[in-house]
């Protein structure tokens, strides 16, 4: 009966939160379509590439001039290679921020003159130079000689915009920033006088050498794109005179130097208009240098320097980050997919492919690892020769990024509705339970755990239009025809009294007759003792079915139950063939309640006890009290009960009597215990029965509300 | 004046092993309204037995036709007449209508408390609950035609009243003053007090009560019940009443008042 106290499985608002987890499947389907369309979108990206390089392709399509602007008289020169570099590069004499590039340092000179390396890289405006010259004992500039040549000095030999000779001389008095002058034509004496700022850089002395950072801007050099140096190495302190020259040229005195591989300018003003937007063109030629290069992957122009810096993001956010980089494979953080080593080489497959006259793409993972780049390129043609190849890098970011968006909305979306979702689902399971839990006790309540029915059943809930509310309404019309139903089963003793009444008079009446007249005398008796049993049955059938009333409608008064007691006790010891042993209390015990029914439960406890006590044995009967409640405990030695029975024993014609455990003679129907029950009831208490530890006797306790004497 | 000496001596037919005598009541007429043809017989029996001249009736209609012609003594009133089930009630009614100080006594089936009340609000003198010993019955009815007879013609008491206290018993007339005033009781109830009152302050076993009642068979709680009547009884004429002390496991004592 009790609710709760068994429970299989999970409870209704787990299941509907079980159920709920289903929409789990409405994001992860988001995700799905999401990945097919950014699939979708890179294919027409990688289609939309190859298509612009196309364009380019057929832009420069024919132009020779172009891929071919080395004159003849230059064509035979030693070629400086100039890698691209992504930025600026500081000049501070050491090689940290070429990034490996200065591997790829050119030696120049031989023993017994100076030994050096040589770095060249440009960005869009300067070219920037690494100078590393083995020197053991370098001699520093002296302040008091004018003349530029008595220390270690480093010469740059180029051809200006005017394809006139410059000469600019860089010397240095230790360590720090270089000054560079303009000089005559013998390298002695700085013609304007004023330093070329034009010309920056800083040198680095250390134990085998200087190593010089410069840069000089691109519009320094004209056309031809001529540039040598020449490292002079001074010896002797002393007599500070040249003693030997190493040279990045072979003729000093033809006038021509070096030649720069540099990006034809006209290429690049051409593919300038083209210049997307995280796109980087390059043109390049039918040996693969770079011709030209537009645009950029992401934030290339900016400076290696300030990486660092930019890492500084916060925790939460590279945490959403790493989430959504598992997702869609998206990443906030900045392209880094420069690097001058592999500009080259990485896309060689794809170059080599287009040199042989066809147009693909491809997609590779950028250096960084973060980021997915779309190369796409096509051959540049002249007639059928393949002059060129137009490579459009792109990374896939635009489309991750927009992805990216999605699936936060998506994510956000799904979040809020989810959570709304299992509140309104566990809002409504609450109140769903609420009112099952509500209509479960009120059903509960309708009877006592003996199964009788309340005088007033409420359920509440019945005006509800849902399920809920007809159950609840089946509910309470079934307790009232179960209530109907116990009232006319109540009846029924009563009725039957009524009825047997008439035919016992009539019995009763003749056999009086009877007896006047002289009958036999022992069956009249028998007879009539019959008819007493009847009535007796009858009698009790009718009390303990109206019981209850009698117990509603008897007046409640204070008892001062240890008098009673105590009275009752010393009544049947004069009767009682058995020692019977009363504790009470000191205090007297006081309750409200009708003494009657008290005696009647005691009579009824009394008689059971009496019944099962076995020869010379003693009843003992005690009060003691509780906070609330008094007990009266009798206890006889005999018979246990069986665990079974001992929740059956206070039903209602229940007998554990047999022929051989009854002491008195009278009938017993089963109503005695069940009547006790009903008088503790009523008194506010209830009446339970347990077998003694040893198995020697049963003791049966009646607890009974108590009242405090003060409240008489 | 001999025939009512003999009535007067109730303890013969205390015990339902006494014999009933025939003796002779030429002078009263009693009515028997019973719809039981074989109890009918048996109460009518009895009561020729003791020279009452007996009419006895089925059904309402018929008795109260009857009746009204000629008025008996007494009547005993069966309360469920066929399917009349208040028949008895409404006979009762309008019987008292004709005559008021017709004695009516109740023998009935119906047992239960608001039935009692009902019928002896309505003016009845008795009310019995079936089943019933035929001696208990006889004597009852002697008593009842004593009563009317002392009513009808007061006359001196033979013997004087027994005074407790303030409680006076006047076993002629049966009936008891508690200070001063009348106590309106049954027949049964008068019989309970007088036991009880008959040695104050000593405990009266409820077998001892139960044999005071002269019904056949009567329980505890009859008699508990009886003792709650009584007690009402009194508190409504005096509230401080609280000579009818409980003695719990054996019975009821007369407690005297200080």
């Amino acid at each position: 009966m009790k609710l709760g106290s068994r429970i299989i499985g999970p409870r209704l608002g787990s299941k509907l939160l079980l159920t709920g987890c289903v929409l789990l499947l409405i994001p992860w389907l988001g995700l799905q379509s999401l990945r097919a369309m950014q699939q979708f979108l890179t294919d027409g990206q990688a289609e939309a590439q190859l298509l612009t390089a196309s364009g380019i392709a057929a832009l420069l399509h024919g132009r020779r001039e172009l891929f071919d602007d080395s004159p003849d008289s230059t064509s035979q020169l030693a070629e400086l290679p100039l890698y691209p570099l992504p930025g600026r590069i500081l000049l501070d004499g050491f090689a940290e921020d070429w990034q490996g590039l200065e591997q790829r340092s050119q030696l120049y000179g031989e023993a017994p003159g100076p030994e050096f390396s040589l770095i060249l890289g440009a960005n869009k405006q300067r070219i920037y130079g690494l100078l590393k010259v083995h020197d053991a004992s370098p001699v520093y500039r002296h302040p008091a000689y004018l003349r530029l040549d008595h220390s270690d000095h480093v010469r740059f030999y180029f051809k200006d915009a005017g394809n006139n000779e410059g000469r600019l001389l860089i010397t240095f008095e230790g360590s720090g920033k270089i000054t560079a002058y303009a000089v005559d034509e013998d390298w002695r004496i700085a013609t304007p006088g004023n330093p070329d700022y034009r010309l920056q850089g800083y040198v680095d002395i250390d134990e085998g050498g200087y190593s010089i950072e410069f840069s000089l801007p691109l519009s320094m050099l004209g056309e031809q794109r001529q540039l040598g140096l020449v490292v002079a190495d001074v010896v002797d302190p002393q007599q500070r005179t040249i003693a030997h020259i190493s040279r990045t040229f072979p003729q000093i005195n033809r006038g021509d130097y070096n030649r720069v591989l540099i990006r034809s300018v006209a290429t690049e003003a051409i593919i300038q208009g083209l210049q997307k937007e995280e796109a980087q063109i390059w043109i390049f030629d039918h040996a693969l240098h770079v011709r030209a290069i537009a645009g950029g992957l992401a934030d290339q122009t900016e400076d290696y320097l300030n990486t660092e810096e930019q890492r500084a993001i916060p925790l939460w956010q590279s945490f959403i980050d790493a989430i959504l980089g598992k997702l869609v494979g998206a990443s906030s953080q900045q392209l880094k997919d420069f690097d001058p080593l592999q500009t080259l080489s990485r896309d060689d497959t794809l170059l080599h492919t287009a040199m042989t006259g066809l147009g693909s793409t491809q997609r590779r993972v950028s250096l960084d690892g973060r980021h997915e780049i779309i190369a796409a390129a096509q051959p540049i043609r002249d007639g059928d020769k393949v002059i060129g190849v137009v490579l459009i890098e792109q990374s896939t970011a635009t489309i991750l990024s927009l992805q990216r968006h999605s699936l936060q909305h998506i994510a956000l979306l799904s979040l809020l509705s989810l959570s709304a979702i299992v509140i309104v689902l566990l809002l409504f399971s609450a109140r769903l339970t609420w009112r099952i839990t509500r209509l479960g006790s009120d059903t509960d309540r309708a009877s006592d755990e003996w199964g009788r029915m309340q005088q007033s059943v409420d359920i509440r809930g019945t005006h509800a239009g849902d399920e809920i509310g007809d159950l609840s309404r089946n509910i309470e019309q079934l307790l009232a025809r179960l209530k109907r139903y116990q009232q006319f089963l109540s009846a029924i003793p009563r009725t039957l009294r009524h009825e047997i009444n008439n035919p016992l008079n009539t019995a009763a009446t003749s056999l009086e007759h009877l007896q006047s007249q002289g009958g036999d005398k022992t069956y009249i008796d028998s007879a009539q003792r019959g008819l007493q049993r009847i009535s007796a049955i009858v009698d009790s059938l009718a009390e303990a079915a109206s019981l209850e009333d009698a117990l509603n409608s008897d007046e409640i008064l204070p008892i001062n139950l240890s008098a009673l007691l105590t009275t009752y006790i010393k009544n049947q010891s004069k009767r009682c063939p058995l020692n019977i042993e009363l504790t009470t209390p000191e205090d007297d015990v006081c309750i409200q309640g009708s003494d009657i029914h008290i005696e009647q439960l005691l009579d009824k406890l009394f008689d059971n006890a009496v019944d099962f006590a076995t020869h010379d044995t003693s009843i003992e009967i005690s009060l003691g009290t509780t906070k609330n409640h008094c007990f009266i405990r009798v206890k006889n030695y005999g018979p246990t009960i069986e665990k079974v029975e001992m929740t059956e024993l206070f039903q209602l014609f229940h007998s554990r009597r047999s022929a051989e455990h009854t002491n008195t003679s009278s009938q017993h129907l089963g109503l005695g215990l069940y009547i006790a029950r009903l008088i503790c009831e009523r008194h506010g208490g209830d009446l339970m029965v347990e077998n003694l530890s040893k198995g020697e006797g049963v003791v049966f306790s009646a607890s009974i509300a108590l009242t405090s004497p003060t409240r008489k | 004046m001999a025939v009512e000496r003999d009535l007067l001596q109730p303890k013969r037919y205390a015990s339902r092993n006494t014999s009933i005598r025939r003796e002779t009541h030429l002078s009263y007429k009693i009515a028997i309204v019973e719809d039981d043809p074989d109890q009918r017989h048996n109460y009518a029996t009895a009561l020729e037995k003791q020279g009452y001249e007996i009419s006895a009736y089925a059904d309402r209609a018929r008795a109260r036709e009857a009746m009204s012609r000629a008025m008996p003594d007494l009547v005993v009133l069966d309360i469920i007449l066929g399917n009349e089930i208040d028949a008895g009630f409404q006979l009762c009614r309008e019987l008292l209508a004709i005559e008021a100080n017709l004695p009516v006594l109740f023998l009935t089936e119906r047992v239960d408390e608001i039935d009692k009340i009902s019928g002896l609000r309505l003016g009845a003198w008795d009310y019995q609950p079936k089943p019933v010993s035929l001696g208990f019955l006889v004597e009852r009815i002697a008593s009842l035609l004593r009563l009317k007879a002392l009513r009808d013609n007061p006359a001196p008491t033979t013997r004087p009243a027994r005074e407790t206290g303030h409680l006076s018993i006047d076993e002629d007339a049966m009936q008891i003053h508690w200070r001063e005033q009348l106590l309106e009781l049954t027949i049964t109830e008068f019989r309970l007090i007088a036991a009880l009152a008959r040695r104050p302050g000593y405990p009266v076993a409820y077998e001892a009560l139960m044999q005071a009642t002269i019904q056949q068979y009567v329980t505890r709680n009859t008699i508990n019940t009886h003792m709650r009547n009584i007690r009402r009884k009194f508190c409504a004429l005096d509230s401080a009443f609280a000579c009818i002390g409980n003695e719990y496991g054996h019975g009821y004592r007369w407690v005297q008042e200080n």
